[in-house]
């Protein structure tokens, strides 16, 4: 038997696992998030072996949904999937995960857009490029569908997909040791046993990836147990009642295990995290930030000043970028923009950069330089809003004649008659 | 001048130096993450023949590997064994040389506590490392001893009384051989909890030179990442004024320049 090999079965044997492609930055092996929008903010997608934290409000559902397209887009590569909650029944919220439009058998002539009709007016804005405000439509190609499903939130994930064995949930509610932390550290453990890995020198290549998605880590739901004191004068956790300083140690000390197991298992890891814990105190965000790889915060506009704001009336919050993914690399990939918004539609969940709307009113938007403020013009103005046409027209008048008054006495010989309408910004 | 000589000038050394001079402590304040200086460090090292051992309890090996081929130096070296490197993965808690088996296991898996309470198993791992390379290359070569993540660390349960017996241990070792071997070490100070606030005021004393990087009072900049003060003591623990630059970092390295002649300023 001949000793030679094809060059081609030792590349075979490093080929990456399904739905995953290496980062042109840096080499670092990147999955899906289930949205083009988020996969385009990081840089292409979330890199294998890092935790993606999600700050959620306490009252919206809004992680929820982005962690439901993480779950579905494991569930569509067939990736082993894991979701663990102390909140809710994980099997319903898997349950809830939306489906993947690429298998419901649309057909094709759907999706093409229709060309446009010539325009006979302006006709030469039909050779720009076009602008669109969502985020990584433009990474929409074949390959992107591949690698990143499109998702309808309207339509639930099928039953027979959630049968598989690659798909586990760990209920948290009931606490098997009096830890929820503990107990959910020891499921994660067996889960990932499979997948961990041999650190070798190169980079990170497994056969499957395992995504892990943990449901507002920390939340009250989450029972710290009672622990003995520690040898060197650590604090003990109280049985009755936990501090956020507690929790927050707790879930520091759970997320840097986390991170570890995550970078040795080939695994992803998506948690979403409530806001009451981490708004106490700008330390326990800190603290908390740091031990996640990546950090977005979504800002619900519900309930604050911001709901009724007319520039943001299309939109239900912020989406903010606090803390971008920095493995294998000294420079972090930077978003095109920090100003982000979202809306939750029917269907689907949208990510656009936010654009002030535009100004369509008559008022100019601030008073110019060299508009005659004075005194008498202000109240004239303040009052003009409130009082007739006639009465308004009567002060214009007014208004005028003395300004040609006092323009033939600096300007005496000027045959130049000034519109006393044309510089005053409260006038129309 | 080169971002190496510009740091070497920042803090009092020589511009062809290849030695610190004491120990280093690397801090970063708000979101700015001023580990990428530690990689610095080590490719002044690593460049100049010495030897570096890197305790890590925020990145795996091959961050700081891939970072350093990037950056020009290699942590595997040019044959093996022995290598000119010693990677202590603090992340996944085990003292491990990079040629070792991997012993992690879900029976197996300690915690990041017991790790540091055995803190003397894993500087006698080092110091066993450093006698190693004595005895390959005659004890010419210094060592640089880097410790990143310390704020992960104590964040994820290392009580403050620990971490610091362990990083005076570490310096002693280090600082024993008086060859030019150094201590560095980076913590985010933002990130301490109120237990350890001892360690942000031990630290400094235990370093002689303190590097804060911050962000820009003025907001984000595409051509300024961060604004870097230099704090030195002199030998009679006098403290030196501080000195402030601009930095930027780039795929292969850190830029520094004098404050106000970035290429984005006006």
């Amino acid at each position: 038997m001949s000793s030679f090999r094809r060059a081609g079965a030792a590349r075979q044997a490093r080929k990456p696992p399904p739905a995953t492609k290496p980062s042109l930055a840096n080499g670092q092996l990147l999955t899906s998030t289930g949205m083009d929008a988020i996969d385009h903010l990081l840089g292409g997608g979330v890199a294998v072996g890092s935790v993606f934290l999600i700050e959620a409000q306490a009252k919206s559902p809004y992680a929820d949904v982005v962690l439901k397209y993480f779950l579905s887009q494991g569930i569509c590569h067939n990736h082993h999937v894991t979701l663990m909650s102390a909140d809710t029944d994980p099997s319903k919220f898997l349950k809830s995960c939306p489906r993947s439009v690429d298998t419901l058998n649309i057909p094709e002539s759907a999706s093409v857009e229709k060309p446009e009709k010539d325009m006979k007016i302006a006709w030469r804005y039909k050779n720009l490029p076009k602008v669109s405000s969502v985020v990584g439509t433009a990474s929409r190609t074949t390959f992107s569908t591949k690698f990143c499903h499109t998702f309808n939130l309207s339509q639930q994930v099928e039953e027979k997909d959630l049968s598989n064995d690659t798909i586990h949930t760990a209920d948290l509610r009931i606490s098997k040791s009096g830890n929820t932390f503990a107990d959910a550290m020891q499921l994660i453990l067996e889960a990932v046993e499979p997948f961990r890995m041999v650190p070798q020198p190169g980079p990170l290549v497994s056969a499957a990836v395992h995504r892990i998605g943990v449901h507002r880590l920390g939340s009250s739901a989450w029972d710290l147990g009672a622990t003995d004191k520690d040898d060197d004068g650590g604090g003990g956790y109280n049985d009755d009642q936990y501090s956020v300083e507690e929790r927050v140690q707790a879930a520091c000390a759970f997320l840097h295990q986390l991170r570890g197991i995550a970078r040795r298992s080939c695994a992803v890891v998506f948690v979403t995290v409530p806001s009451s814990l981490l708004s106490s105190s700008p330390h326990h965000r800190h603290r908390i930030h740091l031990l996640a790889d990546a950090v977005v915060r979504m800002e619900g506009f519900a309930g604050t000043s911001n709901e009724h704001h007319p520039a943001l009336k299309e939109y239900h919050g912020f989406f903010k970028v606090l803390r971008m993914p920095q493995l294998n690399s000294l420079v972090a990939a930077t978003p095109d923009t920090a100003d982000l918004v979202f809306k939750l539609k029917k269907k689907q969940f949208v990510i656009e950069k936010f654009h002030l709307p535009p100004e369509l009113s008559d008022m100019p938007s601030r008073p110019q330089e060299d508009a005659p403020v004075t005194p008498s013009s202000s109240s004239s103005s303040s009052s003009s809003s409130s009082s007739s046409s006639q009465d308004r027209r009567r002060r214009v008048k007014e208004r005028g004649a003395a300004s040609q008054q006092q323009q033939q006495k600096r300007h005496p010989g000027s045959m130049c008659q000034p519109n006393p309408t044309k510089n005053n910004p409260y006038d129309f | 001048m080169s971002a190496a000589s510009a740091l070497n000038v920042l803090m009092g050394l020589p511009e062809t130096a290849n030695r610190l001079d004491g120990a280093v402590c690397v801090q970063s304040e708000g979101n700015v993450d001023a580990s990428i200086f530690l990689h610095s460090f080590v490719q002044m090292y690593m460049k100049g023949g010495g030897r570096a051992v890197i305790i890590s309890f925020c990145q795996t090996y091959h961050h700081y590997q891939l970072i350093g081929k990037k950056m020009g130096y290699n942590l595997d070296g040019p044959g093996s064994p022995p290598t000119k490197s010693l990677f202590v993965d603090g992340l996944t808690d085990l003292c491990v040389e990079q040629h070792d088996e991997q012993l992690w296991g879900p029976t197996q898996f300690p915690t990041i506590t017991n790790f540091l309470k055995e803190s003397a198993s894993a500087v006698t791992s080092i110091s066993k490392f450093i006698a190693a390379q004595d005895q390959h290359d005659g004890g010419n070569h210094a060592t640089v001893v880097v410790v990143d993540g310390i704020a992960e660390a104590v964040a994820a349960g290392v009580t403050a009384h620990n971490m610091l017996r362990f990083l005076h241990q570490l310096r002693a070792v280090v600082e024993a051989r008086g060859d030019g071997s150094a201590l560095v070490f980076h913590l985010h100070a933002d990130a301490l909890p109120e237990t350890g606030d001892v360690i942000l005021t031990q630290l400094p004393f235990m370093a002689k030179t303190v590097l804060t990087a911050k962000a820009l009072a003025t907001g984000a900049s595409a051509s300024v990442h961060g604004l870097l003060s230099c704090q030195r003591r002199d030998g009679a623990a006098v403290t030196l004024p501080a000195r402030d630059v601009h930095y930027k970092t780039k795929e292969t390295g850190i830029a520094l320049f004098p404050i106000g002649s970035g290429a984005g300023l006006l």
